[in-house]
């Protein structure tokens, strides 16, 4: 009975927003400015400038967006994002620290789940967007153009692949940053008010060894659950995008047949905090945090 | 389906969010890919906000209709329309939208003294920056700490009234000025207050509130943090407790301090209580206070018996709303939550003037032009089509897994044109305006069907020529329902009677009668003994009729003879108790009239002594009698014949209320349920949980949206909103 009848996508969302989140939307919402719109994109010449993020793209005079445009733009919006993100994490912290005392395990708990929440917003958001291009029939997939000075996607890219998995994956994994980032710079501020973080041990199914030739603190968190889910943990990013990743972290198994983090610490790898996130092998769905701290010896 | 084919939209309506929905999806960018049709019962659209010309072109309302600054997407979607219609200014005088609308920004509330008698309180707002309508291109203003940064600049403006009317020039002491203190500093001098009894002195009143003023500000541009409550809502217990004492010594007899104080008194009870209820972190923003009444949740804060019996809750929260379980006076009822967001919106966000009128009836200024811009469009209108039901396919052939659909929707006809299609417009003086009754001339055999008496709008009366029953896929592909809430247990009962959730909505989204009556009049209103400004909308007043708007600025948009013209017009409306038994609209009508002239006789002489004969009794002679032809004009009571009234009592006429608990009862216009229908109204679940233009229109946006992903919701403006 259904063919040919017409039927609607179920929608992302139907409810407004209404927590504090909102609070994070600035400059653009209302599409005055901003390519977050496909047909608006198409029409500036020089798209990327026109979001307000770096310039550099060539934009889509003749034809269809490419996804070369695209990517770029995203990639350097989540650059952008990332960036900003963490340093707002510190900035926050830091305001915390001088202004309102300490932040008990309650607040940092709500901070927690508020962040999370704006970053799926963000998430679907900008998936929307992904699939309003789709439907534009964006012809081919192509890598970005290394020439234009941008970072490396922090996943494998191949024509053919999931994109709108990859972008996900990739959108979660920022997100998960700037609240790491935040958290992480709260629990370094303020060492004696630190959450228990036994929770955070228990939920951790997953030995960790650690390879380096400097003192290095590991933080896994992994969600409920997730210990019986394949995992992957993708490359770390310092919120200095001139650090390289950190590269070499992955789960195996070990002669007992139990599952352990593996990390190793090159030795010319920059002093600093590394963040990164943890997902299921096969969905790509984020199922916990990784922070590295590789301290100078 | 595929991508390029057009997809054929039935549009079940023609109110705000109807049209709405039209005017988005048809939107050139969409190059045309939907089709629209919009079904409407009767010869005009508008549905509550429908108006009509009467005799001498008088301008006819179903109720008033004044338009908020903060109605960003109606403004939006009205700006749209005008510049494409794009109207010769030399041929039409309302050409752009600044012609239709203008700024009013004189706003009163009646309330009775001590003595029993009634005051007007006039307040002028100043105008803000921008238009609405205009992008909003700044950040987000819509956030409660911010919210609650512009009450504490507002009660810091309002106590320094109170200051200095009460000593003028003699400044309390030295306060500290504002800083750009940093938050340990904020912290450590909010303590000192606290605790040392600084907050006994005005001079500490207004450091206390510049600190918290300072502290929302904060607050506002960084991500919330519980752990500051605490000590905000002691602060704020302290300030109360003080400013309390100190301005009810102040206020003495004085009126208008005690209005102040009111309004301080409101305003901290609605910061306490954010405070209190956690509003400002709320992943639900104000729905978490979405099951207490306004009033009560007011109570529960901490504010004063007298502010709750004031005019400026009173008419503000339930008067102006229509806010009355089962339109019953003595039944307040509506829900804390949406009279916060409401109130907060009005009061704070709103762009150009606090009111905008029209500079005619918002058919001509607002349906009129939709209708225009729709047609040039493409969209076919289907008048004098009843809505009899919509039917949904027989559950027993849905193949696994799809989704229930509405497979048909059958109409009533109630007239057929007699010559191609029925033009509904007439010209009045180059402006196209809706009549009050249709032309039976254009409609096949209409000389019997108007002295038969077929009122084409009445739900009551079901005549009809034929029927028609539009199937899905030969017909149309999508439905977008937008009739009143009320209508809805009659069109579709299938539906309500199959689906929990819309038997739950119908339950608990409930609606009001309303009526209204419109004088014409022979003296201005200064005339009339009125001595606040003219072009006052007030509100709060006795009832039957609580609200008064001098609407005597759509004079000259009337046809009165030079020589017989009235010298002003006057709109009153309110809520209609509704009967235990009965709803007769013949004897609602009568007993409206049967209000309206007890009003004038008993009521109107505290608003306008002049009208008032030297017994106390009305002025019947006031009333412009219009064209009695040959015979003499009504004397007494009969001539209130002349003007005209309304009960708005048919199901889709009734005004939606946002009663306390039922906005999680409300469904959204991005509902899939039913995969080719789609809600739209001022009752769905469209962000403003109001009965009101903006929420109407919201919810259209949000149907196109629904089908076209745009506008996307971001553009939505309050969609996204605490």
């Amino acid at each position: 009975m259904s063919e040919d009848r017409f039927q609607r996508e179920d929608p992302l969302r139907t409810d407004p927003i209404r927590n504090f989140s909102t609070t994070l939307r600035s400059d653009g919402w209302s599409g005055a400015t901003g390519p977050t719109d496909p047909s608006d994109w198409m029409n500036q010449e020089g798209s990327a400038a026109a979001g307000g993020s770096t310039a550099g793209a060539s934009g889509g005079s003749t034809g269809g967006p490419s996804f070369s445009q695209f990517g770029l733009h995203g990639i350097r919006l989540g650059n952008a994002v990332l960036r900003d993100q963490m340093q707002r994490g510190q900035e926050f912290a830091e305001q915390l620290a001088a202004g309102l005392g300490a932040p008990s395990a309650d607040l940092r708990q709500l901070l927690e789940r508020m962040l999370r929440s704006y970053s799926g917003m963000y998430i679907d958001t900008t998936l929307l967007w992904m699939d309003l291009l789709f439907q534009l029939r964006i012809p081919t997939v192509t890598p970005p153009d290394p020439a234009a000075g941008v970072g490396p996607l922090p996943f494998p890219l191949s024509p053919g692949a999931d994109l709108r998995r990859v972008v996900e994956r990739m959108l979660r994994a920022y997100s998960g940053m700037y609240i790491d980032s935040l958290l992480l710079w709260m629990d370094l501020l303020f060492p004696k008010q630190q959450p228990d973080n036994s929770s955070l041990k228990k939920e951790a199914t997953a030995s960790v060894a650690v390879f380096s030739s400097r003192p290095t603190l590991c933080t896994l968190s992994l969600n409920p659950g997730a210990e019986t889910q394949p995992l992957e943990a993708c490359q770390l990013w310092s919120r200095d995008t001139t650090k390289p990743p950190l590269m070499d972290v992955s789960f195996q198994t070990g002669s007992d047949g139990k599952r352990f983090l593996r990390v190793r610490v090159p030795d010319d790898q920059p002093a600093d905090l590394y963040l990164g996130v943890v997902c299921n092998r096969t969905t790509g769905e984020p199922l916990g945090n990784l922070a590295i701290e590789i301290r100078q010896p | 389906m595929s991508q390029q084919t057009p997809i054929r939209i039935a549009i079940l309506g023609g109110g705000c969010a109807a049209m709405t929905a039209a005017f988005e999806l048809t939107r050139p960018e969409h190059q045309g890919r939907y089709h629209v049709t919009v079904y409407q019962q009767g010869w005009r659209l508008g549905g509550k906000g429908a108006s009509g010309r009467g005799p001498a072109d008088r301008i006819e309302e179903h109720g008033l209709h004044i338009w908020m600054g903060f109605y960003e997407n109606a403004f939006r979607v009205m700006r749209d329309c005008y510049a494409e219609l794009g109207r010769d200014p030399a041929a039409c005088h309302i050409a752009t939208w600044r012609d239709a609308f203008f700024p009013a920004s004189e706003i009163g509330l009646a309330e009775r003294t001590d003595e029993g008698r009634w005051s007007s309180w006039i307040s002028s707002f100043p105008a803000m920056p921008g238009l609405p309508g205009d992008p909003l291109t700044s950040e987000n203003p819509f956030t409660v700490s911010g919210y609650l940064w512009r009450s504490a600049r507002l009660l810091l403006t309002l106590l320094e009234s109170v200051r200095e009317r009460a000593a003028p020039g003699n400044a309390p002491g030295e306060p500290a000025p504002p800083s750009p203190l940093s938050p340990e500093a904020l912290v450590a001098q909010l303590g000192r207050l606290v605790r040392y009894g600084g907050l006994a002195t005005l001079a500490g009143i207004f450091e206390g509130l510049r600190a918290l003023q300072t502290l929302f500000e904060l607050w506002s541009r960084l991500p919330p943090q519980r752990g500051g409550e605490g000590l905000l809502a002691h602060l704020v217990d302290a300030l109360g407790r003080s400013a309390s004492r100190l301005l009810q010594e102040t206020a003495g007899k004085d009126p208008e301090l005690r209005r102040i104080w009111t309004i301080a008194d409101l305003l901290l009870t609605v910061i306490r209580g954010s405070l209190r209820f956690g509003l400002v972190t709320d992943p639900r923003g104000f729905d978490a206070i979405d099951g207490y009444d306004y009033r009560e949740w007011l109570a529960l804060n901490g504010a004063s018996r007298s502010t709750l019996d004031s005019a400026f809750v009173r008419a503000g929260a339930y008067n102006l709303s229509f806010s009355y379980q089962d339109g019953n006076l003595s039944l307040p009822r509506t829900s804390a939550g949406q009279a916060l967001r409401g109130a907060l919106r009005m009061f704070f966000t709103y762009r150009g003037a606090f009111f905008w009128k029209m500079s005619a009836g918002m058919g001509d200024v607002v349906f009129a032009p939709l209708y225009e811009v729709l047609r040039r469009r493409g969209v076919r209108f289907e008048l004098f089509h009843r809505l009899e039901n919509v039917k949904l396919a027989d559950p027993a052939r849905l193949a696994p897994g799809e989704k229930p659909y509405v497979e048909a929707v059958e109409l009533a006809v109630q007239a057929r044109a007699r010559l191609g299609e029925y033009q509904p417009l007439i010209d009045v003086r180059g402006l196209p305006c809706w009549p009050s009754r249709p032309d039976f001339s254009q409609l096949e055999d209409g000389e019997r069907l108007e002295s038969e008496g077929w009122d084409l709008e009445s739900f009551q009366d079901r005549r009809q020529v034929g029927s028609r029953i539009l199937k899905v896929r030969e017909d149309f592909d999508c439905v977008i329902l937008g009739v009143g809430i009320g209508a809805i247990p009659h069109v579709c009962r299938e539906i309500v009677a199959r689906d929990p959730r819309w038997r739950q909505m119908v339950q608990a989204v409930q609606s009001a009668e309303t009526q209204a009556f419109q004088l014409w009049m022979d003296a201005d209103v200064a005339a009339l003994g009125w001595t606040g400004p003219p072009g006052v909308t007030l509100s709060g007043f006795v009832e039957p009729f609580d609200t008064w708007a001098d609407m005597s600025h759509l004079l000259p948009e009337e046809s009165w003879p030079a020589e017989r013209r009235p010298r002003s017009i006057a709109y009153f409306c309110s809520v209609l108790p509704t009967p235990a038994a009965g709803t007769d609209p013949a004897a609602r009508r009568e007993e409206v009239r049967q209000n309206a002239v007890r009003f004038l006789e008993r009521d109107v002489r505290h608003l306008w002594p002049g009208a008032a004969a030297p017994d106390g009794r009305f002025r019947w002679d006031l009333l412009h009698p219009g064209d009695a032809g040959e015979h003499p004009a009504p004397e007494g009571p009969e001539r209130f014949a002349t003007q005209f009234w309304t009960a708005n009592v048919n199901p889709s006429d009734r005004y939606t209320l946002s009663l306390p608990g039922s906005a999680r009862s409300r469904i959204s216009p991005l509902d899939n349920s039913y995969d080719n229908l789609i809600l739209t109204g001022d009752w769905t679940a469209c962000g403003l949980i109001a009965g009101c233009v903006e929420a109407a229109v919201m919810s259209g946006r949000l149907a196109a949206h629904a089908l076209a992903g745009r506008p996307r919701l971001e553009e939505i403006v309050g969609f996204d909103h605490p």
